[in-house]
């Protein structure tokens, strides 16, 4: 049986953690895989958790990271072809189509990217935090944020270049 | 620099907003010359307006519970996966009893089970610190051959309870790849008799000698105390998942250490515990390691350690320290012979197992104790140590008939070398791997109508319900309360 605050813990942040991973992945199924992945993880460290521990920046860290690492994972599966459906296309109206193509397109170039520049922009641009807020989840300096995001933004405009122009 | 690169340079933070008004009135002044930035800031504006769309997505509520579910059953098969319970034994028990049970709790404290490895975390205040924890796991992981003393302290106390003084017993342990250990036991300060024990840990066998009587006995071992992979692994797992701090330089007899620290929650005992590590500061070898550290209990502080002996009532372990750790010895192959000598009698005991019968009375004797109800729990363990305890504190006429029954009960089966639970024997033997599930929190002894757990014994199809009333039928997986593998 779990321990109480723990299971507590799930309550309180398990849909942000979901959503996040919803967000990146696009996928209920693959975001279900990184609730649990991020929930067992820090299970299994429990007792190293104390009660100070920051669990929005923590969460939001280590739910976004381990969401780009299961698209790079899904990249390397040689099932997933380079342009990737999108299923049902044909029964989706012009503005879902167009936000589902965008999230395969951005989870794939995600998954390709410094993890630093992925992890800031997801949190920035995907999940609205404040560079503040980031730099704490983060654990570096608000200018740090501001490097990687402006690298990330360079590096996505260029990768989607065809998409967005 | 040239006036393209600046304004191309601050595009990305013109297109955030993030630039002054002279600045940005310098890019504007730009993109209206330069085609290439224009369609490079058409770009990032586009990227910003539809990455904004992604954050309208959301889990609805039946992916969150069902997600929820799926976790909470995934954290309870971990904590099937490491059961340990643990208790204090009075000296009503004889002193070997009592020390080998609590070898069982220093060896599952210090072997946590740490899945995965994590970032190795250092916050140390010397130089060295980060040194010091590579050349360890070096230490650890080459080495072939190991010696090391073991040193048990024991707090022990007057029947009266007004006394109290520190006593020691100290083996002699030694270790060769792979997995061979022996432990050579002649302290005879308590009237032991001294004898030597050599385990395979990878066969799991193990051959006791008892010199003065040419004795021998061979058994298969059912509950594993040592790894197989040697008997500093889990401090190298220690090292990888878990802060170490420096805490102190110490000078000992054989020169300086400093002393490293990790202390964390010991959620299965519910109390703060640690590890002390200590290196020398000259051959940056491991030298001693103390379980608990000298934050919890230092046996060259405790003023009972002067205190007199007398006649022990009541012995408490509070510490081990393994120390003269030397790595890379020479030892020789007949020290880990598992063939008992010429002339000695040989006593060779079978594996001890549990049956289901077996497994399902002690459920009943768990439910008898807990007032007529199944425990919530029964892994890691159905009750905490400090209420076992409480029941071993009370004289024994003033025990109920569920207390004795469930204190024989554990005793028998640790008596039998089974120091985890019987549940957890039988499921390791008999049931298939994740099959087992627990679900008799609320259920009343006797309830014929409620399934306590259910399992798949190995090589079956169909599933074991056990119900309130502690009976075992088969089931098809569509009667089990939960989603079952088919």
């Amino acid at each position: 049986m779990a321990d109480e605050r723990f299971e507590a813990l799930v309550d309180e942040y398990g849909a942000m953690v979901l959503a996040a991973a919803v967000r990146v992945l696009g996928d209920a199924e693959a975001a279900r895989d990184v609730h649990q992945e991020v929930f067992l993880a820090i299970w299994r460290r429990w007792d190293t958790f104390n009660g100070r521990t920051n669990w929005n920046a923590y969460l939001y860290r280590t739910t976004v990271r381990k969401a780009i690492e299961y698209a790079k994972r899904a990249r390397r599966n040689p099932a997933v072809r380079e342009s990737p459906d999108i299923p049902g296309r044909e029964e989706m109206p012009d503005a879902s189509l167009r936000t589902a193509e965008l999230r395969a397109r951005l989870s794939a170039c995600l998954a390709k990217m410094p993890p630093r520049q992925a992890d800031v922009f997801v949190l920035s641009r995907i999940e609205g935090l404040s560079h503040e807020e980031i730099a704490g989840a983060l654990r570096c300096s608000t200018a740090t944020v501001r490097v990687h995001l402006h690298r990330a933004l360079r590096r996505l405009s260029r990768e989607l270049s065809d998409y967005l122009s | 620099m040239n006036e393209h690169r600046k304004a191309n340079g601050l595009l990305p933070a013109f297109a955030l907003g993030e630039l002054g008004s002279r600045e940005s009135s310098e890019v504007k002044a730009h993109l209206a010359e330069c085609e290439q930035c224009r369609q490079e800031s058409k770009r990032l504006d586009a990227l910003l307006t539809c990455t904004n769309a992604l954050r309208a997505l959301s889990a609805d509520e039946e992916t969150c519970a069902s997600a929820r579910e799926s976790l909470l059953e995934a954290v309870a098969r971990e904590e099937m996966r490491q059961p340990a319970a643990r208790y204090e034994w009075p000296a009503a028990l004889v002193w070997r009893a009592v020390v080998e049970n609590r070898i069982a709790k220093f060896a599952a404290a210090a072997a946590l089970v740490l899945v995965g490895f994590g970032v190795v975390h250092f916050a140390t205040q010397r130089d060295h610190g980060a040194a010091f924890a590579a050349q360890v796991l070096e230490q650890i992981e080459n080495t072939k051959a190991i010696t090391w003393k073991t040193t048990y302290y024991m707090q022990v106390t007057s029947r009266d309870g007004k006394r109290t003084w520190i006593e020691t017993e100290t083996r002699q342990e030694a270790y060769k790849s792979p997995g061979l250990y022996r432990e050579v036991f002649d302290d005879t300060a308590h009237g032991q008799i001294p004898h030597v024990t050599i385990t395979d840990a990878v066969n799991r066998r193990e051959l006791t000698l008892v010199p003065e009587e040419k004795r021998a006995t061979v058994r298969g071992i059912a509950t594993l105390l040592r790894s197989p992979r040697g008997p500093f692994v889990w401090v190298g797992e220690v090292l990888r998942e878990r802060n170490v701090e420096w805490v102190e330089e110490r000078e000992t007899a054989t020169g300086r250490v400093n002393v490293f620290r990790t202390a964390f929650r010991d959620k299965a005992n519910n109390q703060d515990w640690s590890y002390d590590f200590w290196i020398d500061e000259e051959t940056k070898r491991l030298v001693a390691l103390h379980v608990p550290g000298a934050d919890i209990y230092d046996p060259e502080k405790d003023p009972a350690r002067n205190n007199p002996r007398g006649k022990a009532w009541r012995l408490t372990p509070v510490c081990s320290v393994q120390h003269d750790i030397v790595f890379d010895a020479e030892l020789g192959e007949s020290l880990f012979r598992l063939e008992p000598p010429e002339g000695y009698t040989v006593k060779v005991m079978a594996r001890p197992q549990v049956t289901e019968k077996e497994m399902v009375d002690y459920l009943g004797v768990l439910a008898e104790y807990n007032n007529g109800t199944f425990p919530d729990q029964v892994f890691p363990f159905p009750f905490p140590s400090d209420q076992i305890n409480r029941i071993w504190d009370k004289p024994k006429e003033e025990r109920t008939a569920a207390e004795q029954k469930l204190l024989e009960t554990n005793n028998h089966y640790k008596m039998a070398g089974l120091n985890e639970m019987p549940i957890a024997h039988f499921i390791m033997d008999y049931a298939a791997q994740d099959s087992f599930q627990y679900l008799g929190k609320g259920v009343g002894l006797g309830d014929k109508d409620r399934i306590v757990c259910w399992y798949r014994l190995k090589g079956s199809s169909t599933y074991r319900a056990v119900y309130g009333d502690l009976s075992t039928r088969d089931a098809a997986p569509e009667d089990l309360p939960l989603s079952v593998a088919p």
